[in-house]
Formats: C-alpha cells, sequence, structure tokens
C-alpha cells in the first residue's frame, strides 16, 4: 500500500513542524499508527473517478464591501489588549522571531 | 407555536430553568456557565415589555448558547484549554438576533473542543452525560446544547454543525434540531472549524420552536459575506426520495422507525426510491476537507494575542509549538496533523485536491435528486448512542457521521425530528429550508 510507505515517524515529526504542533514521543508513535489507519480507510476515495469536475467553482457569489471605520464600543480595544498575553504598556509583546 | 406563546411571566420561566439546572446539571453538565443573575435581570425587563405589549417573537423563551458562539464580556472557551480564560468582546449575529427578539440567554454549552467530536467526550473540561439515559454519551459535538434541551433546563439551544454536530445529539438526545442552507444563518462571531461546512443552527423539543428561532437567526449579514438574502422559496411538497443508501449499516430498529415514518407519508406523497452511489464516500471526503480547513482555522492560536500563554521563549517558532501541542487535545491534534499532511505540497493532489473533485460529485448526485424529489428522507443516525468508553478508535467514531456529513458538503438545509428508535432526517433544497419543516404526520 502507498500509505504504508508514506507514513512513518518522521513524516509525522515533519507534518508536526510545519503545523507548528509540538508532539511528544509517545504523540509522534500513536500518531503515526492512526493517521496510517485513517489514510489508509480513506484512500478510497482515489477510486471515484472524477477527473471532470470544476472543483474550484463556487456557487455562491463573492461580495465585496467597503470596510469603514466605524468602532462602535471603545472600550472593546481596551478589552482585546487586555488579553494579550504578555504586553508592555500598550504593546504585545512576543519571543524574538529571527534566530 | 403553544410552547412558546404560553410565557407570559419571564421571571417565572427563568427561575424554573434555573431550578431544573441546580437539580440537574450536577449530573448531566450540559453548562460550562450558567448565568444566572444576568437572565433573572432581563427576565425582569421583558416582563416590563411583555405587559405593554412590546415584547418581541422569543419574549421569555430561555435559550442556552454551545460555547463557540460569541456572547459579549462572557467565556468563549469552545471546551478548549487554549481558550479557557479567553473572554468575547462582542455578540455573535445570531445572539444579537436572538436578544433583539427579546430571548434570554440562560448560560453556554458544553461541546467537543473546537466542536471536534461527535459525542462532547472530547471537551477539554469534563464530559456530558445523556439525559434519556446517563450512562451514554449525548452525541456530539453540541451535546451540551442538546442535553440542556432534553433535561428541560432551556426551551430552546444554539449549536453549530459542521457534519452533523446539531443533529447527531438532537438525534441521540431525542430532540428536533437542524441544520440550515448553508449561507442562510450568519456565522459571524462563530468560532470557525471548517468554514465551508460550518453552519449555525436550533434545537428543540417541538418543531415549531425549532422553526421561530431559525426563523428569527436566519438572513443576510454584511459582517459574513457568505450568507444570503433569505428568500423564502417554498415549492408545495410533492415527492420524497428513500437513497437506498441510507439504510446501509442502520441498526433494525432504528430502520424499522424510519420505515414506518415513511409509511406515515405514503398517502400524502409520492415516494421514490433513489440512488446516491457517491454517499458512500461522503465519511472520507467530509473528513479530509474537514482536517484540511480545521488545521488551517487553528493556527491563529499561538498563545501571543489571547489565549494559553506559552512558557517557552527561546523564539517566535518554539513558543508557538510549545503552546499549541500543551494545550490543545488529542482529537484536534489528529485533525491538525490530518490536515496539514494532505495539504502539503507533496501530498496536495493525490489528497486534498481530489478530495475538493469528490465533494463536486456528491455535490452534484445530491442536487440532480433533489430535481426530481422535493425531499430527501432516511434515519439520522445509524446507531443508538454508544455507551462512554465503547467508541475509542477514530475510525469507527468517524464512520457514525456516515448519515449526516453529505447536507454540509452539499450545503443543503436538514431536520432532524426524534422517532421511537433513533430518529428521522429531512433533506431539502438550497434555501428550501421552510419546506422541511413542513411534511406532514
Amino acid at each position: 500500500m502507498e500509505n504504508r510507505r508514506q507514513i512513518n515517524r518522521e513524516t509525522v515529526k515533519k507534518v508536526s513542524e510545519v503545523a507548528r504542533l509540538h508532539l511528544e514521543e509517545d504523540e509522534i508513535e500513536s500518531m503515526t499508527k492512526e493517521l496510517e489507519r485513517i489514510l489508509d480507510h480513506f484512500s478510497k476515495i482515489k477510486s471515484l473517478k472524477a477527473d471532470k469536475e470544476l472543483f474550484y467553482v463556487h456557487e455562491i457569489e463573492n461580495e465585496y464591501r467597503e470596510d469603514k471605520d466605524t468602532a462602535t464600543d471603545p472600550e472593546r480595544s481596551e478589552k482585546i489588549r487586555g488579553q494579550f498575553t504578555k504586553s508592555q504598556d500598550r504593546y504585545l509583546t512576543a519571543p524574538k522571531a529571527i534566530k | 407555536m403553544t410552547g412558546i406563546q404560553s410565557i407570559q411571566n419571564a421571571t417565572e420561566n427563568v427561575h424554573k430553568k434555573l431550578e431544573i439546572i441546580k437539580k440537574k446539571d450536577p449530573e448531566i453538565k450540559a453548562f460550562i456557565e450558567v448565568y444566572e443573575k444576568d437572565a433573572a435581570e432581563r427576565a425582569k425587563e421583558i416582563d416590563k415589555k411583555i405587559k405593554t405589549g412590546k415584547a418581541g417573537k422569543l419574549a421569555g423563551l430561555v435559550i442556552a448558547v454551545k460555547n463557540n458562539i460569541a456572547i459579549k464580556n462572557k467565556r468563549l472557551t469552545c471546551a478548549s484549554k487554549m481558550l479557557e480564560a479567553h473572554v468575547a468582546t462582542y455578540n455573535a449575529t445570531v445572539v444579537e438576533r436572538l436578544l433583539k427578539e427579546d430571548a434570554i440567554i440562560i448560560g453556554s454549552t458544553n461541546m467537543d473542543e473546537y466542536a471536534a467530536g461527535s459525542d462532547t467526550t472530547h471537551s477539554a473540561f469534563f464530559k456530558t452525560k445523556n439525559p434519556t439515559d446517563t450512562s451514554r454519551v449525548p452525541g456530539g459535538s453540541s451535546g451540551g446544547s442538546a442535553a440542556a434541551v432534553a433535561a428541560e433546563m432551556c426551551d430552546a439551544a444554539i449549536g453549530s454543525d459542521t457534519g452533523g454536530s446539531i443533529r447527531c445529539p438532537a438525534a441521540f438526545c431525542h430532540v428536533f434540531g437542524f441544520k440550515p442552507t448553508y449561507g442562510a444563518v450568519s456565522r459571524y462571531g462563530l468560532v470557525d472549524m471548517a468554514m465551508s461546512l460550518d453552519q449555525i443552527g436550533p434545537l428543540a423539543k417541538d418543531k415549531e420552536t425549532t422553526k421561530l428561532i431559525f426563523d428569527v437567526i436566519k438572513g443576510k449579514d454584511p459582517r459574513d459575506p457568505t450568507t444570503s438574502v433569505f428568500k423564502e422559496k417554498k415549492a408545495e411538497i410533492k415527492s420524497i426520495g428513500i437513497p437506498k443508501e441510507f439504510f446501509e449499516g442502520v441498526q433494525p430498529d432504528i430502520a424499522k422507525s424510519v420505515k414506518d415514518r415513511i409509511k406515515s407519508l405514503e398517502k400524502q406523497y409520492e415516494i421514490t426510491e433513489i440512488s446516491l452511489p457517491s454517499v458512500k464516500y461522503s465519511v472520507p471526503i467530509y473528513y479530509l476537507l474537514m482536517s484540511a480547513e480545521f488545521s488551517s482555522a487553528l493556527q491563529r492560536y499561538d498563545g501571543l494575542r489571547y489565549g494559553a500563554a506559552s512558557d517557552r521563549t527561546k523564539d517566535l517558532y518554539d513558543s508557538f509549538e510549545a503552546v499549541r501541542g500543551a494545550a490543545f487535545g488529542k482529537e484536534a491534534k489528529r485533525r491538525i496533523i490530518l490536515g496539514t499532511y494532505i495539504t502539503m505540497k507533496e501530498f496536495r493532489d493525490a489528497w486534498y485536491t481530489q478530495t475538493l473533485k469528490a465533494r463536486s460529485v456528491l455535490q452534484s448526485e445530491f442536487n440532480k435528486a433533489l430535481q426530481k424529489v422535493d425531499l430527501i428522507v432516511g434515519p439520522a443516525m445509524p446507531t443508538e448512542p454508544w455507551k462512554f468508553g465503547e467508541k475509542l478508535d477514530p475510525v469507527e467514531m468517524y464512520s457514525a457521521d456516515i448519515l449526516t456529513v453529505s447536507a454540509n458538503l452539499a450545503g443543503l438545509p436538514a431536520l432532524v425530528e426524534p422517532l421511537e428508535h433513533g430518529a428521522f432526517q429531512i433533506h431539502g433544497r438550497h434555501f428550501e429550508d421552510l419546506n422541511v419543516f413542513d411534511l406532514r404526520v
């Protein structure tokens, strides 16, 4: 099976890095088995003939609107700032982005 | 509309519900928070309006709201450690609309973390029990909402439905539950799970209340561009389609109850057996697509602007990874990994693109069928609710959603009504939501 060759610990580790999601060793272990089983079970969708389908067409009309600056609740930005996990003065602080 | 018009005293109604909550909720655990003081105060205001004859359509009706829908100044947790302390700074559009018609919001209800689950056992806080049999799960992910309705702790509840999250718990707790057409109800203020599938809808003990609440919350919202002006399209119901695929693997007593219900319709409607062959692919299509959208929706939780804080400060990405790894539960992680995997450059064509194409096949199959028949009906869930601890394998749990995911994939309205065994599900055409309520007994 194609999936059995594809899914191993290294795959799951790489995927977790892309997802920015730390997994413990035992989680990598169980997730490898589960992902393999799930994809194996779901691989039947590959047998569905759908080559001619226009999958990117959405029936719902896209509607654009002007963004208006209408702050109706002056306390709201304070409430949002109040939930920053770490802040200094009025600013959000974060760890350094460049290694 | 007997249940609704009889509320002459909002204060009395609120106190009655609070008493039931105090008595039953320590065991059922449907609520994450109960807004006792706010509800009592609001009831007094509404009573004044009732006296002067100026009360809205939902005057005095006590409503519980799933905790992934924003209520201003209340905790919006999604039953996740990530958002345990997060407070909403605004009201969701549905909440605004309920309040405008003088509903009383009694509290926020438990759910699977970020709506990822079919039995509410994936809440990071506690498990909710099924009021009809407390040894069994209430279904999910809107399990708290369905349990609160079933135990009469509220008159109605609001849930969200991405692959059956209103209809599964409605079926399991023996209440009505309705997933509207995609775009019929605003998602503004709903925490995204999978944006092309999510829809907010009502749960209640009777069909009239379910319909009334839908009527209040529906309609265009400039803050959600996927909403449409809700044009009441009402075609006369003449024919009903029964897909043979909807009965495969359904528990015999449930299949019998559903067939008896269909039999009761034979005199009034033309009943036709139809075939929707791609239903057998619906669970993989749904889980792959939902996981791709879910992993993308959950990227915003980085532990900086709100939510759980990271204890690691080496660099930005190290901090993201740590807080996400610590604060997300097992099922949320599983779906993030699956969704990320199938959208990675190396695997995208084989999985994600194929899934989108497969969804189109399923959509056109349903649309074609609905050109021939006015409604499509069948069972809502293939089994009775399982016992706690019974379903541990993810593939087995995902398979239980086979009868509900199609409505989301095709964007159709679907109503669940309880039967003696299991529940009956009625699908209608896009924006013919009102039709599904009109099926006579």
